[in-house]
């Protein structure tokens, strides 16, 4: 019974995703003992946060929470995303575990869930979470972070960059000379979230192997790393790099004048960066109230004025779920959090779609 | 008592065999010269008796102790040999001044700081060294950095003193001097002392006892005078002293009286070493140069040809010849007669086998 | 008796620490090489399913095939050039040597990864000296992606660890040898090939050994330079590997590694055997005055000095500009005035994260406190093996080597693991204790050649000289050894503290709360796109590790001796 309204609640999300339906929020409703979680959280005094984030955006959500809980300390772990996946299954085995929430982009997140690495917890602040955020009662979409077009605005203008993803094909094919060389993508194979975007577009693209392959004739190029694309968008060795994370976009568009961001009008995926907690972790009662903190109005909005977009409509600030929806002319479209994404590490799933994007590129 | 016992040393360095069986002794204020060519394993003797080199078999005694007895596995380190050693290169240490160089084998020792202190000054005194006490070894000439290296050695009293060619870095000189001084600070102190040397003139003159190596083996041991005047070896005879080597053939045996001639000349001397077998044996005979007397005038001697002399400047020495036979003869005077009479006294003309080492 | 065998002692308990430091990591690699899943899982068996996988990757062999094209290229730039460098240096009167020998090592101050964007800067298709070849030419001249570029680059900045080890050899020749030559009326160069370059080949054989392996284990530069032409070296290799399944799959990163260790074996060997038989070359020390240099004449200056400058621009002022200027901008590249755009924000985002602080303040009691220690341990080490004819001796020269054959990240999961999985280390892991003890690992090919290179100057005399006075072994090397090499010992610190300044790979997986250090950062704001940041904190460790060194050259260390 229960299974069956969780794959029932699970194609809903998918539904949800692909109409890109944005609920309404619902008032968070702490209950009336929550002091007591704070008491204990506050007598473990600290927790433990897993997370590859910019440090800005860490360094604002700390001083947000330390204002509100000041007898809790936060150390924050700034590791990549695949050494926060080889930490928390280590620290498990070893039974060292070492962190208390753990924060990442959600396909990794889920992986983790699926493997056992995460107690449930349901939040006083679950209902403002969109259905499709949520995972389980254990997993929550924190963020909304929007694949973009950036480009460089000294050497093109924002006419000549495609607005759909039609447009996108149409362009490499027509203007193949314009663009050779100097159009990029994150690399499916070398990145997770490269091959997240990718999966993604195959999904809510009817032409998108057609696009790869006009992509691999115009000599499209493909890098792993944020730091990459932006030096190479920056100086002009790239015009335009799609599928970027519009978070970080549009922060760098604000302090290098020659960064244009632009959202596509016919879908802008989106995925979440998810927290949840990690089983075995020192501080359960801190790593509920740092949750908690995460969901809360007050969360959401310290770490949106920091750049990432809050995934709640109540923010408020230009940076929440609703502007990004804006952005993207109404077409926003969240990957939602389901078994899709866990079933995306099958092994043979995702050879399977390297080998056919290898071929389509033409390597 | 011997301070000092060595029996049948053997040391192989990878598949050479360098030590082949060494065995002596040696007692209080008695200098030991291990004596020999480059190769003859004299340095590896000093160095097994220092611990530096462990043989694979033997005993080594140091004043009573037993620091090395391969049959039973017993090898002490050399720190605990009770020995001061004295390198061919001095080693001093160049981070400590002279004082702390000589102070640092007190110091192991345990000995007060005043105490060594007062010890140090004492022994930099009897080497005329007080003065340079707070100098580094690089500020210091080389005869004054072998004293350091000799202080250095005997400060804490050691039961052996060894010394690796100890003035083989001095200039002639300061050589002669040293061969003095050593032997003298030896005797004063009544210590046994081991030295190694390639030079005979050092040998014949600092030692009580001299040992004569030659490819591992110690050929023959004796005092100075012994060594020189009664060798057991054609290799002894030769080794030692400034020597004519005349081969031939023995004209006649008896006994110990030997003849020997060759083209055209016959001469008597005494058997050495391994018997002659009888007549007509292929033999070499060494004579020293001083040995021989030359006259213009005829004697009993062997009349040769003069073929030239040199100046040396305390004397002459011509070269002779009778035949096959060639010899070099010191005199005070030059010659100038073709013809000489050259006198080979019997007693020091030494008959060995063509064969004999 | 007993006290004959302290040495003993000593010897095989150094040797057997150093066995277990080195070999716990790097078993553990091995073992999990042949494992189908994480070797704490216990689900995984055992098989050749790893090697099964990457043995039938075609992307695999062209990895390989790249990797070592690209180790032989570097060897063959860095080697000749770092000779040749370390001889107009050390041994002829080139003018401005005493300013030239700092320069020398500046490429070694940072990271590849951080030299690889300050190559972009500079040199990238949009450049700031590409776009001004392109105002002249009309095209940017040259291309710095690709093997080409890689192998050149590569080459280049892997000079200084050819200079450091081949100027150290040189210092030590008598010049009464090259002298002797030159009285039979050979020239400079004749001196050079027939005197001086076999009596510094085994230190370049050393050095060429060391640089495959650099070239093996590089990851900063093939990401930054070959990755836009899609060449792919086995470091990246693993890299996409990684991503493959889209969560680390370990056995596979470490099969590639086994192949990679499995390569350094013949290696050493190879070394091994080529400096036996050169053994007879091993003069240490000449006695006499070593003042004398060969004179250059003005035309010989000339070519000389445009040579080292040439070299100094492309090895040091290209990467290293390229990085001040981008810590300095907000904006750069084509149709861009970098003077419009400049800005002192990127240093300002720093004091704002204290993470950063922190990370600044470990790195350096790291590098300053932890080198001394590390140079403790190596010298340990290298008394260990000093005149040691043992049949354990020769195990120290692969086990010094061993985890620089491995790629970094590879060796920091690994050091994780170990701390993570050994009770009796469990307490060190949230510590700089633990980066400290992988640190001094990493570092071993590095510190304990130049520490056993010293202990092989002194003479034997002086350590049998104490033993003959009474010393045991180690009152000799307390007393004589060690205050003999001291500024070798202070050299290696200097050394050890520039190279853990600027490592990154081992820490990204061991550092946590409270333990971060730079290069670890930078390694995460890398995927985060902080590059402004990145270029401010480059360019503050360049000044600091570069004032740090002139100020040790100043109180009279000596890095190369």
């Amino acid at each position: 019974m229960i299974r069956s309204l969780e794959r029932l609640a699970g194609c809903a999300a998918i539904i949800l995703a692909a109409t890109a339906t944005i609920s309404s929020p619902k008032a968070s409703e702490y209950p009336a003992d929550y002091a007591q979680l704070v008491a204990a959280a506050e007598k473990e005094g600290k927790v433990s946060i897993y997370a590859p984030t910019d440090p800005a955006q860490s360094k604002a959500l700390m001083d947000a929470f330390n204002a509100k809980h000041p007898k809790i300390k936060v150390e924050w772990n700034d590791i990549t995303a695949q050494a926060l996946f080889s930490r928390i299954i280590s620290e498990a085995a070893a039974g060292q575990v070492g962190g208390d929430i753990a924060w990442n982009v959600p396909d990794m997140q889920l992986k983790l869930v699926s493997m056992g690495h995460a107690v449930p917890y349901e939040s006083p602040e679950a209902a403002t979470v969109p259905e499709w955020g949520k995972y389980k009662g254990i997993a929550y979409a924190t963020t909304i972070e929007p694949a973009v077009i950036m480009y460089n605005k000294t050497l093109t203008s924002e006419d000549k960059i495609p607005k759909t993803h039609d447009q996108l094909l149409d362009t490499l094919k027509n203007n193949a000379e314009a663009w050779r060389g100097k159009v990029a993508t994150f690399d499916p194979e070398k990145s997770g979230t490269g091959f997240l975007w990718s999966r993604n577009n195959e999904r809510l693209w009817p032409d998108f192997w057609t696009f790869v392959k006009e992509f691999g004739k115009v000599g499209g190029q493909v890098y792993s790393s944020s730091s990459q694309f932006k030096e190479k968008v920056l100086s002009g060795e790239l015009l335009m790099a799609f599928d970027m994370n519009g978070a970080y976009a549009r922060e760098w568009a604000k302090a290098a004048p020659n960064l244009g961001v632009i959202a596509f009008n016919d879908y802008t995926q989106a995925y979440s960066r998810v927290a949840f907690i990690i089983k075995d972790g020192k501080n359960p009662n801190a790593a509920r109230v740092f949750l908690d903190f995460m969901l809360s109005q007050e969360g959401q909005r310290a770490v949106s004025n920091a750049g990432l977009p809050s995934v709640r409509r109540d923010v408020d600030n230009g940076n929440d779920i609703d502007d990004i929806n804006a952005l993207s002319n109404g077409k926003l479209k969240p990957i939602a959090l389901g078994q899709d994404l866990i079933d995306d590490f099958d092994p043979k799933t995702r050879t399977t779609f390297l080998a056919r994007w290898k071929r389509e590129l033409g390597k | 008592m011997s301070d000092l016992i060595v029996r049948n040393v053997h040391k192989r360095l990878g598949a050479l065999a360098v030590l082949k069986g060494a065995s002596f002794s040696g007692s209080k204020g008695q200098i030991v010269a291990l004596l020999g060519a480059s190769g003859s394993g004299k340095t590896t003797l000093l160095r097994c008796i220092a611990g530096l080199e462990t043989p694979e078999k033997g005993k080594i005694e140091i004043g009573g102790t037993k620091v090395l007895d391969a049959d039973s596995s017993l090898i002490l380190p050399p720190e605990r040999r009770d020995i001061g050693l004295v390198f061919q290169s001095y080693a001093l240490w160049p981070h400590r001044t002279v004082k702390e160089n000589v102070a640092f084998g007190l110091q192991l020792r345990g000995v007060p700081s005043s105490e060594a202190n007062a010890r140090v000054v004492a022994m930099l005194e009897k080497l005329g060294l007080a003065h340079l006490a707070d100098r580094y070894p690089f500020q210091l000439s080389g005869g004054q950095q072998q004293r350091v290296a000799i202080c250095r050695a005997l400060v804490y009293n050691p039961k052996v003193l060894l010394l690796d060619e100890p003035l083989s870095n001095l200039d002639a000189k300061l050589r002669e001097e040293a061969r003095f001084w050593i032997r003298k600070l030896i005797l004063d102190l009544e210590i046994c002392a081991v030295m190694v040397t390639h030079d005979q003139g050092e040998a014949l003159a600092m030692a009580d006892k001299i040992l004569l190596l030659k490819d591992g083996h110690i050929i023959q041991e004796g005092s100075p005078k012994a060594m020189y005047s009664a060798p057991e070896t054609f290799y002894a005879a030769e080794f030692l002293g400034t020597n004519n080597i005349i081969t031939g053939h023995a004209a006649w045996v008896d006994g110990d009286a030997v003849r020997i001639c060759g083209n055209g000349w016959e001469l008597d001397g005494v058997s050495r070493g391994d018997t002659l077998k009888g007549d007509a044996d292929a033999v070499k005979a060494v004579i020293r140069v001083e040995a021989l007397a030359v006259s213009e005038r005829p004697t009993i001697g062997l009349k040769m040809s003069l073929e030239a002399s040199m100046y040396l400047g305390d004397r002459w020495e011509h070269r002779l010849r009778m035949g096959d036979l060639v010899v070099r003869a010191y005199g005070p005077d030059e010659l100038s007669s073709p013809e000489v009479w050259c006198t080979f006294p019997q007693e020091r003309l030494w008959v060995f086998p063509a064969e004999s080492p | 008796m007993a006290r004959a065998t302290e040495a003993i002692i000593f010897r095989g308990t150094v040797v057997a620490a150093l066995a277990a430091a080195v070999l716990a990591p790097v078993g553990l690699i091995i073992y999990q090489s042949f494992l189908s899943g994480p070797f704490f899982d216990p689900t995984a068996t055992v098989g050749w399913d790893a090697f099964g996988f990457i043995f039938t990757d075609p992307d695999f062999y062209s990895a390989f095939g790249v990797t070592v094209i690209f180790a032989i290229g570097v060897v063959a730039i860095a080697v000749p050039l770092g000779a040749a460098l370390a001889f107009l240096l050390t041994r002829t009167d080139l003018i401005g040597r005493k300013i030239l020998e700092p320069l020398a090592l500046v490429p070694m101050f940072l990271s590849a990864i951080v030299l690889g964007f300050g190559y972009t800067v500079s040199l990238g298709p949009s450049g700031l000296v590409s776009l001004g070849a392109e105002r002249i030419f009309g095209f940017v001249p040259w291309n710095i992606y690709g093997l080409g570029g890689l192998i050149l680059f590569g080459g280049l900045t892997h000079v200084p660890h050819v200079y450091l080890y081949a100027s150290a050899a040189m210092r030590n020749i008598a010049s009464d040898m090259e002298e002797a030559a030159r009285t039979t009326g050979a020239g400079i160069w004749q001196v050079a090939w027939h005197v001086t370059w076999p009596l510094t080949f085994p230190a370049l054989i050393f050095a060429s050994m060391l640089n495959v392996l650099l070239a093996f284990e590089s990851f900063g530069l093939p990401l930054i330079l070959g990755d836009p032409a899609g060449t792919v070296v086995l470091t990246t290799y693993i890299y996409k590997l990684t991503a493959l399944l889209g969560v680390p799959s370990y056995q596979l990163m470490a099969a590639v590694a086994v192949v990679l260790l499995a390569l350094t074996f013949p290696l050493v060997f190879i070394q091994r055997r080529l400096l036996a038989q050169s053994r007879r070359y091993v003069t240490v020390g000449g006695k006499g005055a070593r003042a004398t240099r060969i004179h250059l004449g003005p035309t010989m200056q000339c070519v000389a000095l445009a040579g080292v400058a040439l070299w100094l621009l492309l090895a040091v002022v290209f990467p290293i500009g390229g990085i001040v200027v981008r810590a300095f901008v907000s904006a750069w590249g084509r149709g861009i005035n970098i003077f419009e755009h400049l800005t002192l924000d990127n240093f300002r985002q720093l004091l704002i994260v204290p993470a950063l602080a922190r990370s600044l303040t470990n790195t350096v009691i790291l590098a300053v406190v932890g080198g001394a220690i590390a140079v403790g341990a190596y010298l340990l080490v290298a008394l260990a093996g000093h005149r040691w004819r043992g049949r354990f001796s020769s195990a120290i020269d692969y086990l010094v080597l061993l985890p620089k054959a491995l790629p970094g990240l590879v060796v920091g999961l690994s050091f994780f693991w170990v701390f993570l999985f050994v009770p009796a280390l469990q307490p060190l892991r949230p510590t700089l204790i633990s980066l400290l003890i992988a640190y001094t690992i990493v570092g071993l090919s590095y510190g304990f050649r130049m520490i056993q290179a010293n202990l092989l100057q002194v003479s034997p005399d002086l350590e049998e000289a104490a033993r003959t006075a009474g010393a045991t072994t180690g009152q000799t090397w307390r007393s004589v050894v060690v205050p003999i090499i001291r500024p070798g010992l202070i050299g290696a610190w200097t050394m050890m503290i520039i190279v853990f300044l600027r490592e990154y790979a081992t820490g990204v997986y061991l550092m946590t709360n409270g333990t971060e250090v730079l290069g670890s950062m930078i390694v995460s704001m890398i995927a985060g796109g902080s590059v402004d940041m990145i270029a401010a904190l480059s360019f503050i460790s360049i000044v600091f590790t570069l004032g740090g060194f002139v100020l040790a050259l100043r109180l009279g260390v000596r890095v190369n001796e």
